[in-house]
C-alpha cells in the first residue's frame, strides 16, 4: 500500500453501501496493515486527518484496538498506544462537544477509543509487578480513568497546551501532561464543576464509565480473573461514578441548569443499568469487596415518585421501574431489605411486616400511575409494571407462605390476611387478561409457587388452621381465574386484532399456565374443594333451559370449568375412582351439559376467524372431556349411548360440510374421531354387546367412496371397530372370526371394485385404495391385545382361538395375501412407496406377538419371504426398500431360530448385494438401513452373520471402505457395526473365536481406516468413533497398540502428538475420558481451537 | 442480572454441531480467525437460550419411572425409564399433541437465571 490516501479510499469503499470491489479482499488488505508494525502510525494518521470522514476515524480507533491486542510486548509500545488513545479521545470529544448535533456520528469513534482505554485500564491494573522495575516511567496502575478524562478534558483548549499539540502524540509537553493525568485526583467539587459545565461533558463522562464497566463485565464473564481490577474499581471508579450518578439522579444538575421540567438523559439510566449489572456480577465473587447501590436505589425511588403525567408523562417512572424490574428478576437481594420494604409499600400500599408507620401516600402515586396507564391504554407499560411487581412479590414468596401458614413467625395474622387480600385484588385486575392487563397472567406463577411452598412446609411447622387458610385462599384464586381464562376474553382479543397471532398464543399460554396452577392446587384443595366444585359448577343445573340472553356466557363458563376439570380428571382412572364417580352421579346435568357444549360448538357456523378459533377451542374442551369420562361411561350405559350418538352426529355434520372453511371442520373431525376411538378402547366391553352392529353399519357407510370423511377418520374408525370386535370373545373364535371377515370383506370388496373398474386409476382413487389398506392395517393393530389387559374369556378359550387362526377357516390370510399381491403386482401401485409400506405393515403385523397370541394376520415366514423376493424386482427400490428391510428385520427377530445361514446369505444377496453398486451404496439412508440390519442380526442371531459367506466377501470390505465416509449417518452406522462385531455379549465360544480370527486378519486395516476416518472427519462426528476405538483397545490391547503405532504416521506426520495419544488412550477408562483423549489428538493434529 | 454469559450446552445440539463444523471449516480454510469463531459461538449460546425462552410455543411433559436423580453445581440430572414424552405444540392445531414412548430419557436441567 503506497500512501495513506490509498488506505483512506479503501476504508471508504469498505464502508460504502455498495462497494464496487471485492469486500473480502479489501478486508484482508486492511487487516494486514492494521496488524503490521505501522498500525499505530496509521491509526494516528487516520484519527488526526481533519478532512477524513468519521468512518475513517472509527477505523483508526479500531486499528488501535488491533494493535492493543497484538503488539504490546514492550512498555514503550504500550505507552504509545495508551497515549494515542487518550489524546485522540480528548480531541475528538472536544470536537464533538463544540457541536454535538453536526458531530453526532463521531460518537462511534469516541466510544471505540473509550473501549480501548477500558482494555488498557484492565491490562495495567491486572498485570502483577512482582519485581521492582527500574524503569520509573512504567505505569503500574491506573487509578481512575474518569479522573484522567476530566483532568485532560479540562486542559483541552486551555492556554497551557496548544491546540495543535492534541494532534501530535509524540510531543514531549503532551507526554508530560499525559503522565501527570494518569493517576491524578479530582475532587468531588471539581467533578461537579466539570459535569455542570455542560450537559455534553456530563454525558461523555457517563458514557465513559458505562463503557468501562460494560467491558469489564464482558471480560469477567469470559472467566478471566481480574480481581485486582475489581478492587481498583471499588476504590476509585465506583466512588466517582456513584457521585456522578447521584448528582444526576437527585436532579442537582437540573437545578444548576435551571431545568424546571423533570427530565434526565438516557445516559444516566444506561450507566446505572450497566453498573447494576457489574455489581451484581462481582458481589457473588468472594474475593471482591461488595459495592453498595443503596443510595442510588433510594434516589431512584424518590425520583420515580416525583414523576407524574404533568411533569414528564411518567417517562422517568417507566425508566426507573425498568431498572427495578431488572433487579427483581435477576438479583433481588442486591437491594436491601429496608429498600424493598419501601418498594412494597409503594407497590401494594401495605407491608408484610408491620401495619404501623406505613406511609401509604406513596401507594397513591402507584395507583395514579396505574390509572394513567389504564386510561391511556398503555398496555405494554402496564405489562412491564405487572412483571416488575410480580417479580418483586416472588422474592418474598417463601416469607409470605411462612407467615400465612406456619407458626415459625409470631407475625400478626391479620397483616398477612390483609396482604393476601391485596394480592388477590391485584390478581383480579378488572380488565381483559393479555389484551389489557397482565397482572392476572403473571400472578399465576406467584400462586403456583406459594402453593408449592405451602405443600413443602413440614407438618410440625403448620398452624393448626393452616388447611382451612389454604383452602380459603386457593379457592378464591381458582374462582378468580375461571372467568379470566374464559373464551369470552379470547374472543375480545381476536376481535381487537385478528391478525395478532402472538396475543392469541399468549392467551393460550395463560390458559395452559392456569391448568398447571390448578394441578398444583389440587394437592391442597383435593377433589373435595376443587374437582367437586368444578363438577358441581358444570353439572348442578340444566344449561339447556337457560334463557337465550346470556346463554353463551354460561357456555363459556362451562367450557372454562371443563377445561380445568379435564386436566385434573385425565390423570385419574375414573372407573377406579369411586369418589369421582359418586360426584359425577350426584350432578345429573354434568354429562348432559358437556354434550350440550359440544353440540353448541358443532352448530356454530364459521362466519369469521374469531368463530372458527372459538369453535375449535370449544370442541376440543368438550370432546376431550367426553374422552376423559370414558372410564365413567363404562358404568353408565345411558350416558355412554348419549355420548356415542352425539359424537356421531358431530362427525356427520363435519362430513356434510363442504364450505370454504373445510379446514376448520377437518380439525373438528379429527378431534371427534379421536374421542370416539378413546371411548371404543375404554368401553369396548360395554359396546361389544349392543353397539357392535351399529358401529359396523356406520363404518360401512363411511367406508364408501362417496363419504366425505378424511382418511384418518376412516382408519381410526376401523381401529375403533377393531377394539370392540377384539373384546367379543365370549362366544368363541367363530363368532369373532365372522365379524373380522365381515370387516375385511367390506374393505376388500371396495378395493376390488376399484381395481376391477375399467376406468384408469386416478389420483383420488389411488388415495382411496391406500386409505382402505390403511384401514386393514389399523384394524389389525386393534386386534392385538394390550399387554396389561387380561380377558378371562379369552384365556379360557386361548387354545381354541389359537387353533382357529392357525387353520384360518375363513381364509382371511389367503384372501388378504392375494389382495396384497394384486397391489404389489400392479405397476400403478408398486412404484408408490406408500402402498409398499402399508402392505409390509399388514404382512408384519403379528410378527412382534408372542407365539401363543392368536391373530388373523399371523403370516408364516415363507409367505413373507416369498412376497419380498417376488416383488423386490418391481418395486421402486430407492423409496420402498426401507419397508422391505423393516419387514426382514422383524422376520429375523421373530424366526431367528428357524433361519439358516444359507437362507440369510440368499436373502442378503437378493435384497442387498444385488442392488448395492447401483443403488444402496450411493444412498446414505439405504446404506444406513442395510448396515443397521446387519447390526440387528448380529444382536439377535450373531451366528448368522459370523458364518455367512457375505461377511468376508461383502460386508467386511464394504464396512472398511465406509469408515472414512463423509456422511454422518454412514459413519454412525458403520462404527456401530464394527463395535458390535468386536464387542458382542451374545457370542457363543465359537462365535467369539470366529470374530477374533477375523479381526486378527483385518485389524491393521481396520485401525488405519478408523484413524484415517477420524482424522478427516468433522468435530461433531468424532464421538461416533470413540466406542469403536475403546472396543479395540479393550479386546485387542497389544495388537491395537501396534496397529496404531504403524497406522498413525501414515495419516499425519506428528510423532509427538501420536505418541502422547497412544500412551493416554491405553490408560484411559470410561467413554467420556476416551472421547476427550481422541478430541485432544484431533485438535492437536488439525490445529483447531477447543471451543 | 442482564446475564453476561450463557450455557454452552446447546453447542451439542444438531444445529450447534453443524455450526461448530462450519466454523472449523472456515478456520481450516483460513477465512476466519479462531477468536471470531469463539465470538460466533458465544452469540449462538445467547441467541439459542433467548429464542428458546421467548419464541417457543411448545410444551413438553414427561411421565415415567424416575430411575436416578442428582443435583450438582446447580444442575439437575434425571434419568427416567419407560417414559411417555408428550409434546404439545401450537394449541390451535387440532392434532397438536405428539406422544413419544422412550425406554430411557436423560434430562439435564440448568438454572435458566444463572449465567454460567
Amino acid at each position: 500500500m503506497s500512501s495513506i490516501e490509498e488506505v483512506v479510499n479503501l476504508i471508504e469503499t469498505l464502508y460504502s453501501a455498495n462497494p464496487a470491489i471485492d469486500v473480502n479482499q479489501i478486508q484482508q488488505n486492511l487487516q494486514a496493515i492494521q496488524k503490521s508494525n505501522d498500525g499505530i502510525h496509521l491509526a494516528n494518521q487516520l484519527l488526526t486527518g481533519a478532512s477524513y470522514s468519521n468512518n475513517v476515524k472509527y477505523f483508526g480507533a479500531l486499528t488501535l484496538t488491533v494493535q492493543l491486542n497484538l503488539n504490546v510486548e514492550s512498555f514503550e509500545t504500550f505507552w504509545r498506544l495508551f497515549s494515542s488513545n487518550l489524546v485522540h479521545l480528548i480531541r475528538l470529544c472536544g470536537i464533538y462537544a463544540s457541536d454535538t448535533r453536526s458531530n453526532a456520528s463521531l460518537m462511534i469513534a469516541i466510544k471505540k477509543l473509550m473501549s480501548n482505554l477500558s482494555l488498557i485500564f484492565i491490562t495495567i491494573n491486572e498485570t502483577e509487578h512482582v519485581t521492582e522495575d527500574n524503569n520509573t516511567q512504567v505505569i503500574k496502575q491506573w487509578n481512575n480513568p474518569i479522573n484522567t478524562f476530566i483532568h485532560l478534558f479540562s486542559e483541552y483548549g486551555s492556554k497551557q497546551v496548544l491546540a495543535n499539540n492534541w494532534t501530535n502524540v509524540d510531543d514531549p509537553m503532551m507526554a508530560q501532561l499525559l503522565q501527570q493525568s494518569i493517576n491524578c485526583d479530582v475532587s468531588y467539587d471539581n467533578l461537579l464543576k466539570f459535569v455542570a459545565t455542560s450537559q455534553t461533558f456530563n454525558e461523555l463522562t457517563l458514557t465513559f464509565t458505562e463503557i468501562i464497566i460494560e467491558d469489564l463485565t464482558k471480560y469477567q464473564s469470559k472467566k478471566h480473573n481480574v480481581t485486582r481490577v475489581h478492587e481498583m474499581v471499588h476504590e476509585r471508579l465506583y466512588i466517582s461514578t456513584m457521585a456522578l450518578l447521584n448528582i444526576n439522579i437527585t436532579l442537582e444538575l437540573n437545578h444548576i441548569h435551571n431545568i424546571t421540567k423533570l427530565q434526565l438523559s438516557d445516559s444516566v439510566f444506561k450507566c446505572t443499568y450497566a453498573w447494576i449489572n457489574y455489581i451484581s456480577m462481582t458481589r457473588h465473587m468472594s474475593s471482591v469487596t461488595s459495592m453498595s447501590l443503596s443510595e442510588i436505589f433510594q434516589n431512584l425511588m424518590n425520583l420515580m415518585c416525583q414523576s407524574s403525567d404533568q411533569t414528564d408523562n411518567f417517562y422517568i417512572a417507566e425508566k426507573v421501574l425498568s431498572i427495578f424490574g431488572n433487579v427483581f428478576a435477576n438479583d433481588p437481594t442486591m437491594m436491601s431489605f429496608d429498600l424493598r420494604q419501601q418498594i412494597e409499600v409503594i407497590f401494594l400500599g401495605i407491608s408484610r411486616t408491620s401495619n404501623t408507620n406505613v406511609d401509604t401516600s406513596k401507594n397513591a402515586w402507584m395507583l395514579q400511575y396505574m390509572n394513567y396507564l389504564v386510561t391511556n391504554e398503555m398496555t405494554e407499560e402496564l405489562k412491564e409494571l405487572a412483571i416488575c411487581i410480580v417479580d418483586y412479590l416472588q422474592i418474598s414468596n417463601l416469607d409470605v407462605c411462612n407467615k400465612l401458614f406456619s407458626s415459625v413467625h409470631s407475625n400478626d395474622y391479620n397483616i398477612s390476611q390483609e396482604y393476601i387480600k391485596v394480592l388477590l385484588q391485584m390478581t383480579n385486575f378488572p380488565l381483559t387478561p393479555v389484551l389489557q392487563e397482565f397482572f392476572s397472567v403473571r400472578m399465576v406463577d406467584f400462586w403456583a409457587d406459594l402453593a408449592d411452598s405451602y405443600v413443602n412446609l413440614p407438618n410440625e411447622a403448620l398452624l393448626p388452621n393452616s388447611t382451612q387458610i389454604g383452602i380459603d385462599i386457593f379457592q378464591q384464586v381458582i374462582n378468580i381465574y375461571l372467568p379470566k381464562i374464559s373464551l369470552q376474553n379470547k374472543q375480545k382479543i381476536i376481535e381487537e386484532d385478528a391478525q395478532d397471532e402472538s396475543a392469541i398464543h399468549e392467551f393460550d399460554d395463560f390458559r395452559s399456565a392456569v391448568i398447571e396452577l390448578s394441578q398444583n392446587l389440587w394437592s391442597i384443595l383435593g377433589n373435595e374443594h376443587l374437582t367437586n366444585m368444578l363438577v358441581g359448577g358444570i353439572g348442578s343445573s340444566d344449561a339447556s333451559t337457560l334463557p337465550e340472553d346470556g346463554k353463551m356466557s354460561v357456555y363459556y363458563q362451562i367450557e372454562a370449568m371443563s377445561f380445568i376439570a379435564d386436566a385434573l380428571m385425565s390423570d385419574m382412572n375414573l372407573s377406579e375412582s369411586p369418589w369421582i364417580l359418586n360426584i359425577l352421579r350426584k350432578n345429573p346435568y354434568f354429562v348432559r351439559n358437556i354434550l350440550l357444549l359440544f353440540q353448541i360448538s358443532i352448530q356454530m357456523a364459521v362466519t369469521s376467524k374469531a368463530v372458527s378459533i372459538l369453535k375449535i377451542n370449544m370442541v376440543r374442551s368438550s370432546s376431550k372431556m367426553i374422552g376423559t369420562l370414558a372410564g365413567y361411561l363404562t358404568s353408565n350405559e345411558a350416558d355412554l349411548s348419549q355420548c356415542i350418538q352425539t359424537l356421531f352426529q358431530g362427525l356427520e355434520s363435519c362430513s356434510a360440510e363442504l364450505s370454504a372453511n373445510k379446514d376448520v371442520y377437518d380439525k373438528v373431525e379429527i378431534m371427534i374421531i379421536k374421542t370416539i376411538s378413546i371411548i371404543c378402547d375404554t368401553c369396548r366391553q360395554q359396546l361389544s354387546v349392543q353397539y357392535l352392529d351399529h358401529f359396523i353399519g356406520v363404518f360401512s357407510s363411511l367406508l364408501q367412496p362417496t363419504a366425505t370423511v378424511s382418511g384418518f377418520t376412516r382408519s381410526t374408525l376401523a381401529k375403533s371397530v377393531g377394539y370392540i370386535i377384539e373384546c367379543r370373545v365370549q362366544n368363541g373364535p367363530e363368532e369373532q372370526g365372522k365379524y373380522i371377515v365381515q370387516i375385511l370383506d367390506m374393505i376388500e370388496d371396495l378395493i376390488d371394485q376399484c381395481l376391477d373398474s375399467p376406468v384408469n386409476i386416478q389420483h383420488e382413487r389411488k388415495d382411496y385404495i391406500l386409505n382402505l389398506l390403511n384401514c386393514i392395517s389399523e384394524f389389525g393393530s386393534a386386534m392385538i391385545h394390550d399387554e396389561d389387559y387380561e380377558s378371562t374369556a379369552l384365556i379360557q378359550m386361548l387354545q381354541q382361538y389359537h387353533e382357529f387362526w392357525q387353520n384360518d377357516p375363513f381364509q382371511c390370510r389367503v384372501k388378504l395375501l392375494n389382495l396384497i399381491e394384486r397391489i404389489l403386482g400392479s405397476p400403478v401401485f408398486n412404484k408408490d412407496s406408500s402402498f409398499v409400506e402399508v402392505c409390509c405393515l399388514i404382512l408384519g403385523k403379528a410378527l412382534t406377538l408372542p407365539d401363543d397370541d392368536p391373530h388373523f394376520l399371523r403370516y408364516s415366514m415363507s409367505d413373507i419371504i416369498n412376497v419380498m423376493l417376488k416383488y423386490v424386482q418391481v418395486i421402486e427400490l430407492s423409496t420402498s426398500l426401507p419397508y422391505f428391510i423393516y419387514l426382514l428385520e422383524r422376520l429375523v427377530i421373530q424366526f431367528k431360530t428357524q433361519f439358516s445361514v444359507e437362507e440369510f446369505d440368499y436373502l442378503f444377496n437378493e435384497l442387498f448385494i444385488k442392488y448395492y453398486n447401483a443403488l444402496i451404496g450411493r444412498d446414505p439412508d439405504l446404506l444406513q438401513m442395510m448396515i443397521n440390519f446387519v447390526i440387528t442380526v448380529l444382536d439377535k442371531a450373531p451366528h448368522l452373520v459370523l458364518n455367512s459367506k457375505c461377511l468376508p466377501g461383502f460386508i467386511i470390505p464394504q464396512c472398511l471402505k465406509l469408515l472414512p465416509s463423509n456422511e454422518k449417518f454412514t459413519i454412525v452406522a458403520v462404527t456401530k457395526f464394527w463395535t458390535k462385531l468386536i464387542n458382542n455379549r451374545k457370542y457363543s465360544q465359537a462365535d467369539l473365536a470366529n470374530m477374533q480370527s477375523l479381526i486378527m486378519v483385518q485389524g491393521q486395516e481396520l485401525v488405519y481406516q478408523t484413524m484415517y476416518g477420524l482424522y478427516h472427519t468433522q468435530r461433531s462426528d468424532l464421538n461416533s468413533y470413540t466406542d469403536l476405538i475403546r472396543g479395540l483397545v479393550a479386546k485387542f490391547p497389544m495388537e491395537t497398540k501396534e496397529w496404531l503405532i504403524s497406522a498413525l504416521p501414515q495419516i499425519c506426520d506428528k510423532p509427538t502428538i501420536h505418541e502422547k495419544f497412544v500412551n493416554r488412550l491405553f490408560v484411559t477408562r470410561g467413554s467420556r475420558a476416551a472421547g476427550n483423549v481422541i478430541l485432544t489428538w484431533w485438535l492437536e493434529c488439525t490445529a483447531l481451537p477447543s471451543y | 442480572m442482564a446475564v453476561p454469559g450463557y450455557y454452552e450446552l446447546y453447542r451439542r445440539s444438531t444445529i450447534g454441531n453443524s455450526l461448530v463444523d462450519a466454523l472449523d471449516t472456515l478456520i481450516s480454510d483460513g477465512r476466519i480467525e479462531a477468536s471470531l469463531a469463539m465470538r460466533v459461538l458465544e452469540t449462538f449460546d445467547k441467541v439459542v437460550a433467548e429464542t428458546l425462552k421467548e419464541k417457543t410455543q411448545s410444551k413438553l411433559s414427561v411421565k415415567g419411572n424416575l430411575d436416578t436423580y442428582g443435583f450438582c453445581d446447580d444442575v439437575w440430572t434425571f434419568i427416567v425409564k419407560k417414559c411417555k414424552v408428550t409434546v404439545e405444540g401450537n394449541p390451535e392445531e387440532a392434532d397438536s399433541q405428539t406422544i413419544i414412548n422412550v425406554d430411557k430419557l436423560r434430562i439435564v436441567a440448568c438454572n435458566s437465571k444463572k449465567s454460567e
